[in-house]
């Protein structure tokens, strides 16, 4: 028992020198960044003839409440070429029908390229006025389907997922482009920060007031949102080796994603999955590449409030982040993939796929052992207070380095609040997502492959 | 094990308490510096807007937060200004000591002064700040050393141009973005110094740039060196034969017909030559683009289908044509959808 705990103690120890040292590297980048992010830059790329056209493709499923605002706020956003490309996934609740009537769309014939394969195309429609607007209305395949059926429809040069339910500041899109207009040849990704929209005041698709949310889980994942975009992705960024960019907000060059093969549809996590892809194909093709992390352009989307949705959230999400890790398993320890296979890879499957399970089997050991009289009560508690320590430490280094950045919300009642959750995070709500992984883990095991994968939407 | 805990229990928790503490000291410094701003921003605002409405004297200026304030607020409009409220607005900061400042910080140890003193220069151009610009391209950082020579190419005189266009070509693979934005500038105040970049002795980096800026620009002068650029690599040739047809070069629809049916070439740059040739508009190429629908590369066909109708009744005649010798079903696709459009 106490040489496990001695195992589980060294795990501890890993993680930290790992998350320490993604936040030294994140604050590095955030330096970097913002000695050369400036208004006047983001302007003049605006204005310029070299600007690549962007398509913001957004997948929708049974979005009929809220699609019209949606589309018309991105229609808004400050970009001088911008398409807004919504793929209406089989709704059955009157998407396409809202989407008709409010923008006055016509049936349109457009051939369909033959790029990537997705579910049958069952009509095309476009508004009858000059608005840079297109509707797809597909059979019901998934997100992963609707994005390939956007990337193929599309025209412009790079492509923007964005959920059907996020919202995007006004110049978020401008800010993302940047690095492709700075560094065409070789940027293939960039990704943006998204913070949690509860709470605060929305209108028309356009966040007017900014309010900490009210619900507990929703704080709680504020906090956590925090630590993995100022900590954990820019640090990861800044060697080249980000593995996420989410599905709710990043922009690609589309020819890239199209020579990668798309989005795969047999995995829940598509967009973990793409991005290693990506990662795999560049460096097997030894082509110079980046994949780029910008810290500032905020994309706002609904955390799930529920214990029962977040829930499902969770079990997804670790059940697509085993699944990625099982299709490029050959990537881990590779060092032909540098940083991705030697380190960025090897730490998610230690800390994110294994981590839940060791953390768990800490508490459980730990406990019999205190009963079976092998662990004192304050060797107990120690180790209690290790566990609740060393999360706490990397939420504040996510609280410091949004303080530090180009643009810090800050107020003394968010942090307050912020520091209340992150001692609060660590007594309940992590154990809670640790045992919510491991279903996500046994889903992956019972369902026999994850090849088999139900299509439903993603609503 | 105990005491191994201990300490690390006892690190991790110093630990805390500092960090927190250095949240909470950069957390005041962030709060009150913004509730400072909130109220100087604004109160600079209407100091210089009731300098270019008309009041002629120099606003006062008092310590060096109200300075910094009216700065931000001057630059921000000097992004928005034409003309002669600009020329107003450049004097005022010269006469405050802006110009002065931006100048001596253009020399200064910290990178982050000298790339804003390049971007307060960029702001306030114009001949006065050349001497300081030209000693900018030296910098050892090349963003302060791009803005310098961006702006040289805005605002100096043509004995600038060699030099904006040596920095430009030494910067390019480093800072691919901020050469283009050099060329553009260039391209839009000097066009005929673009000559130099098009030959093929240029790096072929800049000469992409300079391809795709000459077409951008429709800089007519320039298309004997795009059609020349037609037979380089694909990426040169595909911006070259972008460029002939944003020109609209009827001369070069003999060459394009040559590239879009050349299946050695990629996709990429045949697309790009179909696409033109529907831009230029040359009936007598029609039989090029029929010949393309056949062609197995999606992007070549559907290229060649749009610019089939572009051509007007003789190429959507041909287009028709095409789809009813053809056996894919996407031709098809291909004719109905350009049919519509």
């Amino acid at each position: 028992m106490i040489v496990y705990l001695w195992f589980v103690f060294g795990f501890f120890i890993a993680f930290s020198i790992v998350h320490s040292g993604l936040l030294v590297l994140a604050a590095i980048e955030l330096r970097r960044y913002a000695a050369r992010s400036s208004a006047a830059t983001l302007r003049r790329a605006l204005r310029s003839p070299l600007a690549p056209a962007i398509a913001v493709l957004v997948p929708a499923f049974n979005e009929a409440s809220g699609i019209a605002d949606s589309v018309r706020s991105l229609l808004a956003l400050d970009y001088p070429k911008i398409e807004v490309v919504v793929i209406n996934d089989g709704s059955t609740d009157g998407t396409l029908a809202r989407l008709t009537e409010v923008f006055d769309l016509r049936p349109v014939r457009r051939p369909t390229p033959p790029y990537l394969p997705h579910r049958p195309v069952r009509g095309i429609y476009a508004p009858r006025s000059r608005l840079p607007l297109l509707v797809i209305d597909k059979e019901n395949g998934g997100k992963a389907d609707s994005l390939n059926a956007g990337l193929n429809f599309a025209s412009s040069p790079l492509a923007c997922s964005v959920d059907a339910d996020s919202i995007l500041e006004q110049d978020a899109l401008a800010k993302t482009a940047l690095p492709f207009i700075e560094d065409p040849g070789r940027t293939l990704v960039t990704a943006g920060m998204i913070r949690i929209a509860n709470g605060c005041r929305i209108d028309r698709g356009r966040i007017l007031e900014v309010h900490p949310p009210s619900s507990r889980f929703a704080m709680f994942q504020v906090v956590e949102y925090l630590r993995a975009f100022f900590g954990i992705r820019t640090g990861w960024a800044a060697i080249n080796a980000l593995l996420i960019v989410s599905g709710a907000f990043g922009l690609f060059r589309r020819d890239a994603v199209i020579a990668a093969g798309g989005y795969r549809t047999d995995t829940v996590g598509e967009d973990f999955e793409l991005v290693v892809r990506l990662h795999r194909t560049w460096r097997d093709a030894r082509q110079p590449y980046r994949i780029v992390y910008v810290p500032d352009p905020v994309c706002w989307t609904e955390a799930p409030e529920k214990a029962r949705y977040l829930r499902r959230q969770r079990r997804r999400w670790h059940r697509g982040c085993l699944e990625t890790l099982l299709i490029h398993r050959r990537m881990l320890m590779n060092p032909r993939y540098r940083a991705v296979g030697l380190v960025a890879l090897p730490a998610m499957l230690l800390f994110e796929v294994l981590g839940p399970v060791i953390e768990l089997s800490g508490y459980v050991v730990s406990t019999a052992a205190l009963l079976a009289g092998r662990l004192s009560m304050v060797g107990f508690l120690l180790f209690l207070a290790l566990a609740l320590l060393y999360g706490l430490l990397l939420t504040l280094g996510g609280i410091a380095l949004e303080d530090a950045s180009v643009n810090p919300r800050a107020s003394w009642m968010d942090l307050r609040r912020a520091l209340l959750f992150a001692l609060g995070e660590s007594l309940g709500y992590r154990q809670l997502m640790i045992v919510w992984r491991l279903e996500g883990v046994w889903q992956l095991i019972r369902k026999s492959g994850w090849r088999a994968m139900e299509r439903k939407g993603f609503s | 094990m105990r005491s191994v805990l201990a300490v690390t229990v006892a690190g991790l928790a110093l630990a805390v308490v500092l960090l927190t503490t250095l949240i909470i000291v950069v957390r005041g410094r962030v709060v009150r510096r913004r509730r400072h701003e909130a109220g100087l921003g604004p109160a600079a605002e209407q100091l210089l807007a009731q300098f270019l409405v008309g009041r002629p004297r120099v606003p006062p200026v008092a310590g060096p937060d109200e300075r910094t304030a009216l700065l931000r607020a001057a630059l921000e409009a000097l992004a928005d200004l034409r003309g002669s409220e600009r020329a107003r607005l450049v004097e005022l900061l010269k006469q405050l000591g802006y110009a002065r400042q931006a100048v001596s910080e253009l020399t200064a140890r910290r990178r982050a002064v000298r790339r804003q003193a390049a971007e307060m220069l960029a702001a306030m151009a114009g001949p006065h700040t050349v001497p300081a610009l030209t000693a900018g391209l030296a910098d050892r950082d090349v963003l302060v050393r791009m803005t310098c020579t961006r702006i040289l190419a805005e605002v100096g005189g043509e004995e600038i141009v060699p030099l904006v266009v040596a920095a430009a070509g030494r910067d390019v693979l480093i800072a691919p973005g901020a050469a283009a934005a050099v060329v553009l500038a260039l391209g839009r105040r000097w066009p005929a110094a673009l000559a130099p970049l098009l030959g093929p002795g240029t790096p072929p980096e800049l000469r992409a740039i300079a391809i795709t800026v000459v077409g951008e620009l429709r800089l007519v002068q320039h298309a004997p060196a795009l059609l020349e650029g037609l037979d380089d690599s694909d990426i040169i040739a595909a911006g070259a034969a972008r460029g002939l047809g944003l020109i609209g070069d009827t001369g070069a629809a003999r060459a394009l017909g040559r590239l879009a049916l050349d299946e050695h070439r990629s996709p990429s740059a045949r697309a790009e030559a179909a696409t033109a040739l529907g831009s230029i508009g040359d009936r007598a190429e029609i039989h090029v683009l029929e010949r393309l629908i056949a062609t197995a590369d999606w992007p070549v066909q559907a290229a060649a289908a749009r610019a089939l109708a572009r051509l007007g009744p003789p190429g959507m005649a041909a287009l028709h044509r095409a789809a009813a010798r053809s056996s894919q079903p996407q031709v098809r696709e291909l004719a109905e959808a350009a049919g519509q459009s």
